[in-house]
C-alpha cells in the first residue's frame, strides 16, 4: 500500500494508522507518484489536497489506469469534487475530518476488497454532481450564445464600465452598445445589466481580453 | 487639470443654454402677450418668469437628491419650491390682471428672502434631514397666506404702500444677508454657491425697480428685465449642474461598489482557501493527537517526532489563522525570528549560542522560522548534547546563516542524499521529512539550503540569504524598538 501525499502531519499520522494496523506501507510523494511502480493490484490513498507538482485528478486517473485501487482522501466538502474522483475511478473518496481510526477502516476495506462506499452514497453523490454538471452545462449554453462583441460588452459591464464609455473604448457607436446589451439581456434571459452581470459573477464567466472590433480592425489593416 | 477644465466648459455651455432657453421663453411670452409689451409689464412679466423656473429647479433638484444624497441640494430644492408655491397665485390671475398690488410683492418677496435665511441656517445643521417638496409646499403656503392676508385685511396696503420705499431697503437687505450667508454657510458645492448669491441679488434688485414704479421707463425697466432673467438663467443652469453632478455621484458610487464587490469576491476566494488549508491543517493535527493520545504501540520516539510535527503544525495553523494564507517575502529581522525559537530550543535543554545581529534579510518569516526550527531539531537529534553555533558570514553578495553542530557529522557517502525525502541517516530514528521539508519550503522561496562541506567537526548547514537593505527611517525605527 503507497500513501501519496506531501509531507504532512496528516500524511505522516495516515501512514503511523496504515503501519501499526497492520499494513506495508510506503510513504511516495506526488512528484514520484508517476515515475514509481506502483502496478496493480495495489492499493494507494492519494491525498486530493496536495500543495504543490502534479494536479491529483491526473494522478488519480494515472493509478487508476495502471489497475491501481484508490482511495481518495480529501478536506474538501465539495461533492462534485468527490464525484469527479469516483468518475475518474477512485474506488471511494473519504473525509479527512473523520477519525483516525475510521479512515484507516475504509481503507482497510478497500485492501480487503470490499466496497468502500455503500451505493446510497455513490448514487447520492452522482445526483449531486449531475446537477452541477446540468447547470454548469446551461450556463455553458447561455454564455455561449453570446458573440465575442456581447462577450466583451459583458465583461466592461462586469467591470463597472457604463455603456457610452463602453462605446468610446470599443470605437462604436452607443447605439451600437445598447443593441449588443439588449441582445445579451435576452440570451441570458436576464431583465437588467445588473442581473446579467450577478449572473456571469455566480457562474465565475471569464470574459475575453481585448476588444473584438479593435482586433478586427487589426486584423482587415494587416 | 485638464478635466477640471473640460468639466468648466461643459458648466459653462450648460449655462448658455439654458440662458438661450430663458430668452427663449421670454421672448415667445412677449410675442404670445401683446399687453405685456409695455415696459412696466414686460418687466413685471420676466420677474413672473423666475416662479416656474423656480418649480422647474424644484422637480430637477428633487431628481438630483434620489439620485445621491447630497449636502445642501435638499434644502435648495425645498427653497426652490417655496419661490415657485408662493409665486402660484400671481402665475394663475386673471389674464390682465397684476394678481398682487406693488407693496405685497415687495414686502413678500421680503419675507420669502427671510424664509430662505431660515433654510439656509438650517442647512448648515449636518443633522437637520429635509424632505424637500413638503418643506418647500408647506413654507410656500405660509407665504400664499401672508399676501392673501396683507392684500385683503383692511388698512394692510395703505400702511404698506406708504412705506415702499422702506419695504424696498428691507428687501435689498434681506437679500445681501441672504446671498453672504448662501455664499458663505450654504453646504452647496462652491461652484453653486456663487451664482445662487448673485441670482438673490439680481431677484432682489428686479423686484426693488418694480416696486419702486421706475420700470415704466425704458431704462430701468431693461436692468429690471436682465436681472431678472438672468436670475432665472443662474438658477435653472445651477440646478441643472446639481443634477448633473449628482448623476456623476451616482455614477462614482455604482463603480465603487463595484470595485468593494470584485475585492469582496477576491477574499472571499482567498477565505475559501484559506479555509480548505485550516481544514486540512486540523485533519493532521486531529488525527496526530489521536494516535499519541490512543495509540500505546508508538515508540517513545515516535511519539516524540509526531508531537515535535504537532508543534509545528499547529504553530502554523496560529499563523494561517491570523495571518491569512498569503506567504510575504519581505525585510525579515533574523533576532526577532530566532530569539523564539532559542528560547523554545534552552527550555529542552538544548544550548544554542547565537550573538545579536541587528542583520535584516530578504525572506518569509514563517518559511525561514520553520527551517530554522528543523535544522535545530535535527541538531538536537544527531548531536545530543553538543552545543548549537547559529551564526552569520558573508560571501561576496549573499549572506549565510549557519546552524553548525559539534557532533558525528554527516558521513561524506551519505551528503548528496541529505535532503531526500524519507531518507534518514543509519541508526537514525527520524523519518527524514524535517531536512527535506526545509530545503523545499525554502527552495520553494529562492533560499538554497545546504550541507556545508568545509565544515570539518559535526554538521553544519548553510541558508543562503538575501540582506535586505533598509531606508534610513527603517532602520532607525528598527533600532528604536530594540
Amino acid at each position: 500500500m503507497v500513501v501519496v501525499d506531501d509531507p504532512t502531519l496528516f500524511a505522516e499520522s495516515l501512514r503511523t494508522a496504515l503501519a501499526l494496523a497492520g499494513y506495508a506501507v510506503d510513504w511516495v510523494l506526488p512528484a514520484q507518484a508517476s515515475s514509481a511502480g506502483i502496478d496493480g493490484p495495489s492499493v494507494a490513498v492519494l491525498d486530493l489536497d496536495l500543495a504543490d507538482g502534479p494536479s491529483p485528478l491526473t494522478l488519480l486517473e494515472q493509478l487508476v489506469g495502471r489497475g491501481v485501487s484508490v482511495a481518495v482522501v480529501t478536506a474538501s466538502d465539495d461533492h462534485t469534487e468527490w464525484a469527479r474522483c469516483l468518475e475518474l475511478g477512485a474506488t471511494g473518496v473519504v473525509s479527512k475530518s473523520l477519525p483516525l481510526a475510521k479512515i484507516v477502516a475504509k481503507v482497510g476495506r478497500l485492501a480487503a476488497g470490499e466496497p468502500m462506499m455503500t451505493a446510497s452514497e455513490r448514487s447520492l453523490l452522482q445526483r449531486e454532481a449531475e446537477d452541477h454538471f446540468l447547470r454548469v452545462r446551461e450556463m455553458e449554453t447561455l454564455f455561449g450564445q453570446l458573440t465575442p462583441a456581447e462577450a466583451w460588452v459583458l465583461g466592461q459591464l462586469m467591470e463597472g464600465t457604463v455603456a457610452h464609455e463602453i462605446a468610446q473604448q470599443g470605437e462604436q457607436p452607443p447605439s451600437v452598445v445598447h443593441a449588443q446589451v439588449s441582445s445579451i439581456l435576452t440570451k441570458l434571459r436576464v431583465t437588467t445589466w445588473l442581473g446579467a452581470v450577478g449572473l456571469a459573477n455566480d457562474y465565475g464567466w471569464v470574459p475575453p481580453d481585448g476588444s473584438p472590433v479593435v482586433e478586427v480592425r487589426r486584423r482587415s489593416g494587416a | 487639470m485638464r478635466g477640471t477644465v473640460r468639466l468648466a466648459s461643459a458648466a459653462t455651455r450648460r449655462t448658455g443654454s439654458v440662458g438661450i432657453l430663458v430668452l427663449v421663453t421670454y421672448a415667445s411670452i412677449l410675442v404670445a402677450a401683446p399687453s405685456a409689451r409695455a415696459w412696466d409689464e414686460a418687466s413685471a412679466a420676466s420677474i413672473q418668469l423666475l416662479l416656474p423656473a423656480a418649480l422647474a429647479s424644484s422637480v430637477l433638484l428633487c431628481i438630483a437628491c434620489r439620485l445621491y444624497p447630497r449636502a445642501g441640494v435638499a434644502w435648495y430644492a425645498a427653497a426652490t419650491t417655496m419661490v415657485g408655491v408662493q409665486g402660484f397665485p400671481s402665475l394663475v390671475a386673471p389674464a390682465g390682471s397684476s394678481g398682487l398690488t406693488e407693496p405685497v410683492v415687495l414686502w413678500s418677496a421680503a419675507a420669502l428672502g427671510v424664509a430662505m435665511l431660515v433654510l439656509v441656517r438650517f442647512a448648515a445643521a449636518p443633522r437637520v434631514q429635509v424632505a424637500p417638496v413638503s418643506v418647500g409646499v408647506g413654507l410656500g403656503l405660509a407665504l400664499v397666506l401672508f399676501q392673501g392676508v396683507a392684500e385683503l385685511v383692511p388698512g394692510t396696503l395703505a400702511v404698506s404702500a406708504r412705506t415702499t420705499a422702506f419695504g424696498c431697503a428691507i428687501l435689498v437687505a434681506v437679500s445681501a444677508a441672504l446671498a453672504i450667508a448662501v455664499w458663505q454657510h450654504s453646504a452647496l458645492p462652491s461652484e453653486s454657491r456663487r451664482p445662487l448669491s448673485a441670482a438673490v441679488v439680481l431677484w432682489s434688485i428686479s423686484i426693488s425697480l418694480h416696486g419702486l414704479g421706475l420700470t415704466d421707463q425704458a431704462a430701468w425697466s431693461a436692468v429690471a428685465i436682465a436681472g431678472a432673467l438672468v436670475t432665472c438663467a443662474l438658477v435653472l443652469s445651477t440646478s441643472l449642474e446639481l443634477l448633473w453632478q449628482a448623476h456623476r455621484d451616482d455614477r462614482e458610487a455604482v463603480l465603487h461598489l463595484q470595485q468593494q464587490m470584485l475585492t469582496l469576491r477576491a477574499r472571499a476566494r482567498e477565505g475559501v482557501e484559506q479555509l480548505h488549508e485550516v481544514k486540512g491543517t486540523i485533519a493532521g493535527i486531529a488525527s496526530a493527537t489521536d494516535l499519541i493520545r490512543h495509540e500505546e504501540r508508538l515508540t517513545p520516539k515516535h511519539r516524540e517526532h509526531l508531537a515535535e510535527m504537532l508543534a509545528h503544525e499547529t504553530a502554523r495553523l496560529q499563523r494561517l489563522v491570523h495571518a491569512g494564507p498569503k506567504h510575504s517575502v519581505e525585510a525579515v529581522d533574523l533576532d526577532e525570528i530566532l530569539q523564539p525559537l532559542l528560547t523554545a530550543r534552552q527550555v529542552q535543554g538544548q544550548q544554542v549560542v547565537w550573538d545579536y545581529s541587528g542583520i535584516h534579510v530578504i525572506a518569509d518569516a514563517d518559511e525561514l522560522t520553520e527551517a530554522l526550527n528543523i535544522l535545530l531539531h535535527n541538531a538536537a537529534e544527531h548531536a545530543p548534547g553538543s552545543p548549537v553555533q547559529v551564526f552569520t558570514r558573508q560571501r561576496d553578495d549573499e549572506l549565510q546563516l549557519v546552524v553548525a553542530d559539534s557532533g558525528p557529522g554527516v558521513p561524506p557517502e551519505l551528503r548528496d542524499r541529505i535532503f531526500e525525502w524519507g531518507y534518514s541517516r543509519p541508526g537514525s530514528l527520524g523519518q527524514g521529512v524535517g531536512l527535506a521539508m526545509a530545503h523545499q519550503l525554502l527552495a520553494a522561496r529562492g533560499i538554497a539550503l545546504e550541507l556545508d562541506a568545509e565544515h570539518t567537526v559535526g554538521a553544519a548547514f548553510v541558508i543562503r540569504l538575501r540582506p535586505a537593505v533598509l531606508q534610513s527611517p527603517q532602520r532607525e525605527a528598527a533600532l528604536l524598538v530594540r
